[in-house]
């Protein structure tokens, strides 16, 4: 942790990005993107796991300094503080499929955290949060179209 | 290859993670039950053109819609 006090803390995310097998095309691309977020101050990188599914459903669990090569992600990892236990890895490799790795991210939300804190301070409190998928958004206009259509 | 001391204790997750989000997401009860219906029908199928469909994105996010 920093210096800021918990009331100034962003809301803090998680994800899980499988790359399954055969499907594994790793450039350094995406690992380039996170340190461009996180030099941008819109994420504070937090924590960082590399998890491997074998094909008989066991989970390897790696840190980010357990790889050969960290690229730009090395500048980063000196300032990771390790979110996640060790009981959340079964929690988290639960969603992979067998022969799959998968990249985990923990991140501050910088650019929500002034915000948050000024709805704190307004006495507000978040009660539902959540992700709407595109495919969700996509389907629903979709399904309004055709509504129309037969209404037409 | 073991994970170091520092991921002992309690861990933030909770419970296992559900690859289905997506459609666990669209299946929660709404005020329109049908157009949901549609939406994870379609959500979980193939698109058939990401370029047409970048367009409908935009259409749906153009401010002033709402669907109640």
């Amino acid at each position: 942790m920093t210096d800021r006090s918990l009331d100034e803390l962003g809301p803090v995310d998680y994800l899980v990005v499988e790359f399954p097998a055969g499907q594994q095309n790793f450039t350094g691309e995406g690992a380039d993107e996170l340190v461009r977020l996180h030099d941008a101050g819109i994420i504070r990188l937090m924590d960082i796991l590399i998890l491997v599914k074998d094909a008989d459903g066991s989970v390897e669990a790696m840190e980010l300094s357990d790889l050969p090569e960290l690229g730009e992600l090395e500048r980063l990892e000196a300032q990771l503080v390790q979110t996640l236990a060790e009981d959340d890895v079964a929690h988290l490799a639960a969603a992979m499929d067998p022969g799959s790795v998968a990249g985990v991210l923990v991140y501050e939300n910088l650019w929500a955290a002034p915000f948050a804190s000024a709805m704190r301070r307004a006495g507000g409190q978040l009660i539902a949060n959540g992700r709407i998928p595109i495919q969700a958004i996509i389907a629903a206009v979709e399904a309004d179209a055709a509504l129309e259509a037969e209404g037409a | 290859m073991p994970l170091g001391p520092g991921r002992a204790g309690r861990g933030v997750i909770g419970a296992p993670v559900a690859k289905a989000a997506v459609v666990g997401a669209a299946v929660r009860p709404g005020p329109s039950p049908v157009a949901k219906a549609a939406v994870v029908g379609a959500a979980v199928r193939p698109g058939p053109s990401p370029v047409a469909k970048a367009a409908v994105v935009g259409a749906a996010v153009t401010p002033g819609r709402r669907r109640f």
